[in-house]
C-alpha cells in the first residue's frame, strides 16, 4: 500500500488494484468483467470459471482490509449478457450479502450497457459518468477532467508500463495512470488483460509489481 | 488448371498400328530422352520397389531428381493397369491416387509444374491439381466435390479436407502420399500434423504407399520410420540419390584480419569484395542469416554499385508474397544478378541460372552449408559453388569444422518432436468434425504414429476430457460444449464451431504480425507488431529495401509511405539466431585443438594464425579434454569466461546454471552474457572460482531444478504458451470480417496462461509449454550431454593481464545485452534507485 497526495486528497493505492479514499472512506475499482469465462465457456473456449470467484474474493479482501463503507466500481461491472450464468450471479449474490453494509455504486461503462437491465433486487445505485463524489467525478472511459472538480477517476483502459533496463524488456507491469488530471485504475478484474499505455513526461505512474505499488520516478517530473 | 487431353499432338499415332503399343517402361525412358535425360540407378530401384508395395524415403542433395524418382512410380502402375490408350479419355481422369504434400504453398506452382512435364508428354488422362491456401475459392468448392487423380497440397490443407466428411470416402482411394521436403517438417509440429494426417489416411486405406523426399540427415533411418509410422507391413526403403554433387567452397578472408574480432559486426566491411565477385557471375544467391541483415546488405550493395538498381533483390518470409514472387520469377528467369535472402530461398524452387551461392555468417550447421551450396548448379551432374563471408574472423574456423564434418559425413540430425498435446487436440476435433470418431480406435490410430507412441491413457483421458468438457473431469466447465458424445461416438454437431475451428487449422505461429501497406493499398509485407508500434509518425525505416516513413496504424495494418534520406532503423524479427549445431561443436572443438598443437589445416586456419597465437601466447588454446577458464579484472569489475565451444542456447542455461551455484558458495549477482563459443559472467566481487570448482559446479545432478530455478522460466513459458494456446483452438482467431463483433471474445494468451496457472495447474497443455522450454529453448538433453562431456574435462585457469581474442566479443556482447541473475522486485527497485539519483544529482 502506498500513501499519495493529489490536490488536497490523501488516497491509498493498494497493489490489490484498488485505490481507497479514507476521507469517504470508500473504496474504488474498476473493470471487474465478471463472469468473462462464463462467456467464453459458451463460446466453446476452454477457461475455468473460477476468475469470477477470484476477483471477488480480492475485492472483499480490499473492503475488509481497509473498512470502507462504500464500493465504487467504475463500470464494465459483468463482461457480457451472457455472463449472468447461474452460477455467476449466485457468486456475485453471495458477495453483496457478505457486505451487506456496505454501499455499493456502479458507474455505467461500455459493458455495462450491452448487458443492460441489472436485477431490480440486487441495492445497486447505477450512475452514469460525471457524477460526483465531494471533488471528485467518476467516470468510465477517460475523458476530459470537468473543470469544476479536482480529480476525475476512471477505467476502462486496463493500463500496463512496460519497465526495460536498456534495450532489454524487464516486464510488463499494471499501473495507476494520473495525466491531465484524471488517474486512470487498473483492472481488478481477473482474465481481462491489459493494454501498455506510453505516458507522457508530466504524467505520474505507479506500477504494481509482485504485490507492492512503486512509483516511476522517471515521470511526474512538473509534479516534483 | 487441369490437363487437356489434345489427341491431335499424339507422338503414338506414328506407331503402326500392327505393332504392339509401346511398354509403360518405353514410354517413361522415350519421355527421359525428350528431356535429355537417362533415370538414374537409384530412380529406377524406387519405381521396382513401389511395385511390390513399399514405402519408402528418397535422399539427397537438392537438383538430383528426387522428384521424378517418386513421381514417375504410380504413373508407371497405372500405365501396366490401363495398357489400352484407347480407353483414356481426358473427360473423364481417374479418381484421385496421388497425393503430393510439400511444406511451402509457395513451392505448390513450381510442383505442379515439375510433375506436370510427363503427364503432357505421355498424354496421360490424369488431373493435375493444387490446393493450397493460396488456391482460388472456385477451385476449391470444385475439388470438394471431386477431386482430381494428383492433388499437391500442404499439411494444413490437407488436414483440413479431414473436416469433410464426403470426402473421405475419395482419400481413402489415395495409393501413394508423397511428402515432399520432409526434412523441413521433421521435428516441427507441422511435421508431426502431417505424421497424424498419413496415421488416419492409412486407417483409411492400408495398403497406402508413402514415400518421402529429403535432404541428408544424420538421422535418416529416423526420418524415414517417423515417415512411415509403427507397424509397418513391409521393410522401408531408404533409397539414397545421386552421389554428392561436385562441392567448391571459398572462403573470402578479410584483410587484414582483425585481433579481436567481434561478433554482430555484420561484415559489411566486405562488401567490396563480394561486390568483385558478383561482377564475375551470372546469378547468385547471397544468404544472410536474419532478415534484417538481408535489408542491411541490400542497402550496401547498391551503395556499393549504384548501377545495379533492378538488376539485385530481396527476399524474406516477411515479404509480401507478390514481392516474393516477382523476384522467383526474375530468378528463373535468369534476370537477376543477385537475391539477397534468408532461408526463405532454402527450399525446393528450381533457379537453374544460379551459379554462385555466397553464404554471410556461419550457416552453424554442416547440413545447412551444403544444402545452400546445393542451391547453385541445381541440375543433375553441375558443380555446386558457395563464396563464404565471414562476419568475425572466428568464423572462419567454424567454416573450416564444418568443411570437415562434411567430409566425414557427420551431418546434424533432425530429432523428431515427442508428442506435443496442442497438435493432437487440433487433430482429435478435425476428426470429431469429419465425421466423428470413437476414442479407443482413433487411441489405436493416433499411437502408431512415432509421435505419439508413447501416449499414456492418462494423457489420452486427458484430451479427450479436454475437448468435451474444457478441462479434466474436476474442471467442468458447464456451458462448454466443443465436441459432444453421442453413446461411444465423438462429434462435433455446432457448424458455428466447425467453421471456427477450420480457420484456426494449422500450426505455424506467426508472431503478432502486422501488415506494411502504402496509403493507396499495395501491401508489402509483414513485421513484428512490437516493433511497428514503437515507430512514431514521420519516423524513417527500412523495408523491403526501401525507405518507408510511417503514416499511421490502424486495425492491424501499419501505413507507410515511400521516402528519401537514412533510415533510422531496421525492423528486427525474431528467432534470427540458430545456435551452433552439436555436430559442428564438436569439430570446431577438434579445430582449435589441431591449432594449439600448432597444426594450421586449410586456408581459412591459416589466414588466422596471428589470432591464434595471441590467444595461446596470453592465455591458452584449449584441447579437447580441456574446458578453458578466464579470470580478469577489467575496469567493470571481475569478469569470469568459460570456453565450452557447445553452441549458445547451451551456454545460456550453463551461464544461469553456474551463476546459480556460485551463488550458493557466496551470495554474488552476475550479469552475463553467451555467444556460441562461451560465457562471461562479470560481478563487482571476486568469482569464487576454486572452491566453486572442486564442488559440484558441473555436476548433472539437480540439473532441471537448477536451470528452471535459475532462469525466468516462468516468463519463458509463457511465452511459448503462446503457440500452444492457438493450435490447441484456445485462441481463436476468427474470421477476419468478424473481429469487431467478436469483441467481446478477445483474450491474450498470457491471460490463459496466468488463469489456468491459477486454477487449473493439472493443465496438460501448461504443463506441455515447460517442457518446450526445457527442450526447445534451453536444449536441456544437449545441455545435459555438455555438462557429462565437462564433467571429465581438465579445467585450465588462467589470468591474462589483458582480454584474449576469444573473450574479447563476449564483451562487446555483453556491452549490448545485460542478462542477471538478480530477481525481477530487486532489478526494479535497483533502476529505481539509479533513475532517481540520474534524476536528481545533488542529493548525492
Amino acid at each position: 500500500m502506498l500513501k499519495i497526495q493529489i490536490e488536497e486528497n490523501e488516497f491509498h493505492l493498494l497493489a490489490q488494484r484498488g485505490l481507497y479514499w479514507p476521507d469517504e472512506r470508500t473504496l474504488f475499482v474498476t473493470d471487474t468483467h465478471l463472469g468473462k469465462s462464463a462467456t467464453f465457456q459458451r463460446n466453446s473456449m476452454a477457461i475455468p470459471g473460477s476468475t469470477t470467484h477470484g476477483t471477488l474474493s480480492t475485492i472483499s479482501k480490499m473492503l475488509d482490509a481497509t473498512g470502507a463503507t462504500s464500493l465504487v466500481i467504475l463500470g464494465d461491472l459483468f463482461h457480457a449478457r451472457s455472463s449472468l450464468a447461474a452460477e455467476v450471479v449466485g457468486a456475485f449474490e453471495e458477495f453483496l450479502e457478505q457486505h451487506a453494509r456496505v454501499q455499493f455504486t456502479l458507474v455505467r461503462g461500455n459493458h455495462d450497457l450491452r448487458v443492460g437491465e441489472l436485477p431490480s433486487r440486487w441495492s445497486i445505485e447505477i450512475v452514469d459518468p460525471g457524477a460526483r463524489k465531494s471533488a471528485l467525478a467518476l467516470g468510465h472511459e477517460p475523458t476530459e477532467k470537468p473543470s469544476d472538480c479536482q480529480i476525475l477517476l476512471c477505467g476502462h483502459l486496463h493500463p500496463a508500463v512496460r519497465i526495460r533496463e536498456g534495450r532489454q524488456l524487464v516486464g510488463k507491469f499494471p499501473c495507476f495512470w494520473l495525466n491531465d488530471g484524471r488517474l486512470v485504475l487498473p483492472a481488478v478484474g481477473e482474465f481481462t488483460g491489459t493494454m501498455v499505455i506510453h505516458p507522457g513526461p508530466s504524467d505520474r505512474i505507479w506500477a504494481l509489481v509482485m504485490g507492492e505499488v512503486i512509483e516511476l520516478p522517471q515521470f511526474g517530473a512538473a509534479a516534483q | 488448371m487441369s490437363f487437356e487431353f489434345k489427341p491431335q499432338n499424339s507422338k503414338w499415332n506414328n506407331v503402326p498400328k500392327s505393332r504392339k503399343q509401346p511398354t509403360p517402361s518405353q514410354r517413361v525412358d522415350a519421355y527421359f530422352q525428350s528431356m535429355g535425360w537417362r533415370p538414374f540407378r537409384f530412380q529406377r530401384s524406387v519405381w521396382n520397389a513401389y511395385m511390390t508395395g513399399a514405402s519408402g524415403l528418397v535422399h539427397s542433395a537438392t537438383g538430383t531428381g528426387k522428384t521424378m524418382a517418386v513421381w514417375i512410380a504410380p504413373i508407371l502402375k497405372w500405365l501396366k493397369e490401363n495398357p489400352e490408350t484407347s480407353c483414356w479419355n481426358a473427360k473423364r481422369p481417374p479418381s484421385l491416387r496421388v497425393l503430393w504434400i510439400t511444406p511451402l504453398r509457395a513451392l505448390a506452382g513450381d510442383t505442379e509444374n515439375a510433375l506436370r512435364g510427363p503427364l503432357q508428354y505421355l498424354e496421360l488422362p490424369w488431373r493435375l491439381e493444387s490446393r493450397t491456401g493460396d488456391s482460388k475459392a472456385s477451385l476449391k468448392a470444385r475439388q470438394l466435390k471431386k477431386l482430381p487423380t494428383a492433388l499437391i497440397t500442404t499439411p494444413e490443407s490437407l488436414s483440413l479436407m479431414l473436416t469433410h466428411e464426403h470426402l473421405l470416402e475419395q482419400l481413402a482411394e489415395v495409393e501413394l502420399a508423397v511428402v515432399d521436403e520432409w526434412h523441413e517438417l521433421l521435428g516441427t509440429k507441422r511435421g508431426v500434423q502431417t505424421e497424424l494426417v498419413l496415421a488416419r489416411l492409412r486407417q483409411l486405406n492400408p495398403r497406402l504407399q508413402t514415400w518421402g523426399l529429403s535432404a541428408t540427415l544424420g538421422n535418416i533411418e529416423q526420418a524415414c520410420q517417423t515417415l512411415l509410422g509403427q507397424n509397418t507391413k513391409t521393410r522401408p526403403r531408404i533409397v539414397a540419390g545421386m552421389n554428392r554433387k561436385r562441392l567448391h567452397l571459398q572462403s573470402i578472408i578479410p584483410n587484414p584480419i582483425e585481433r579481436f574480432p567481434w561478433s554482430g559486426h555484420i561484415g559489411t566491411r566486405m562488401v567490396p569484395q563480394v561486390a568483385e565477385l558478383l561482377d564475375g557471375t551470372r546469378s547468385a544467391l547471397l544468404f544472410a542469416n536474419t532478415r534484417s541483415q538481408t535489408e542491411i546488405w541490400y542497402q550496401q550493395l547498391l551503395k556499393q554499385r549504384p548501377d545495379w538498381t533492378g538488376q539485385i533483390a530481396l527476399h524474406h518470409g516477411s515479404l509480401d508474397s507478390s514481392v516474393r514472387r516477382w523476384v522467383e520469377d526474375g530468378l528463373r528467369a535468369g534476370k537477376l544478378r543477385a537475391v539477397v535472402c534468408t532461408s526463405s530461398l532454402d527450399l525446393g524452387v528450381d533457379f537453374t541460372a544460379v551459379d554462385l551461392v555466397i553464404q554471410i555468417g556461419s550457416p552453424k550447421g554442416a547440413a545447412r552449408l551444403l544444402q545452400r551450396a546445393g542451391r547453385s548448379g541445381h541440375q543433375p551432374g553441375a558443380q555446386s559453388r558457395l563464396a563464404f563471408v565471414p562476419t568475425n574472423a572466428l568464423e572462419l574456423i567454424e567454416l573450416a569444422a564444418a568443411q570437415d564434418a562434411i567430409a566425414a559425413g557427420k551431418l546434424e540430425a533432425r530429432p523428431p518432436l515427442n508428442k506435443p498435446l496442442d497438435v493432437l487436440v487440433q487433430h482429435v476435433v478435425t476428426v470429431a468434425i469429419g465425421g466423428g470418431f470413437k476414442a479407443d480406435a482413433l487411441l489405436k490410430e493416433v499411437r502408431s504414429t512415432m509421435a505419439y507412441q508413447s501416449l499414456t491413457d492418462e494423457e489420452w483421458t486427458w484430451i479427450i476430457d479436454f475437448v468435451v468438457r474444457g478441462g479434466s473431469s474436476l474442471t467442468a466447465y458447464p456451458e462448454y460444449r466443443r465436441v459432444v458424445v453421442d453413446g461411444e461416438w465423438y462429434q462435433v454437431k455446432e457448424p458455428r464451431i466447425a467453421r471456427m475451428h477450420r480457420m484456426n487449422i494449422g500450426t505455424i505461429a506467426s508472431d503478432a504480425a502486422m501488415q506494411i501497406k502504402y496509403l493507396k493499398g499495395a501491401t508489402l509485407g509483414t513485421a513484428e507488431e512490437s516493433f511497428l508500434t514503437k515507430l512514431k509518425p514521420g519516423e524513417r525505416f527500412q523495408f523491403a529495401g526501401r525507405v518507408l516513413e510511417m503514416v499511421r496504424i490502424r486495425e492491424n495494418v501499419a501505413y507507410v509511405r515511400r521516402t528519401k534520406g537514412e533510415p533510422e532503423s531496421i525492423p528486427r524479427w525474431m528467432g534470427g539466431r540458430m545456435p551452433l549445431s552439436a555436430e559442428l561443436s564438436e569439430f570446431l572443438r577438434r579445430k582449435i585443438e589441431q591449432a594449439s598443437a600448432g597444426q594450421l589445416v586449410g586456408r581459412e586456419m591459416r589466414s588466422l594464425q596471428g589470432l591464434l597465437e595471441l590467444q595461446s601466447r596470453w592465455s591458452v588454446l584449449p584441447q579437447r579434454d580441456e574446458l578453458l577458464v578466464e579470470r580478469i579484472k577489467t575496469r567493470d569489475g571481475h569478469q569470469l569466461f568459460v570456453f565450452p565451444f557447445e553452441g549458445r542456447l547451451v551456454h545460456e542455461g550453463l551461464a544461469a546454471l553456474l551463476a546459480l551455484r556460485l551463488s550458493k558458495i557466496k551470495p554474488i549477482s552476475f550479469s552475463m552474457a553467451c555467444n556460441d563459443y562461451g560465457i562471461v559472467l562479470q560481478s563487482t566481487q571476486p568469482i569464487p572460482i576454486e572452491p566453486a570448482l572442486a564442488t559440484r559446479l558441473l555436476s548433472v545432478e539437480n540439473l532441471v531444478d537448477d536451470v528452471l530455478s535459475s532462469m525466468n522460466a516462468t516468463e519463458m513459458a509463457m511465452r511459448q504458451f503462446r503457440q500452444i494456446a492457438r493450435v490447441a483452438g484456445l485462441i481463436q482467431g476468427g474470421y477476419p470480417s468478424d473481429r469487431k463483433s467478436s469483441g467481446h471474445l478477445q483474450a491474450s494468451s498470457n491471460m490463459f496462461f496466468e488463469v489456468f496457472s491459477k486454477y487449473d495447474s493439472g493443465n496438460l497443455l501448461l504443463e506441455q509449454s515447460r517442457r518446450e522450454v526445457l527442450d526447445q529453448q534451453l536444449e536441456i538433453s544437449r545441455l545435459r550431454v555438455a555438462l557429462e562431456r565437462l564433467g571429465q574435462c581438465r579445467v585450465v585457469l588462467t589470468n591474462p593481464s589483458k582480454v584474449t581474442p576469444l573473450a574479447f566479443p563476449l564483451l562487446v556482447d555483453k556491452l549490448r545485452e545485460r542478462v542477471s541473475s538478480e530477481s525481477l522486485i530487486d532489478r526494479i527497485q535497483r533502476l529505481q534507485r539509479q533513475l532517481e539519483l540520474s534524476a536528481d544529482p545533488e542529493s548525492c
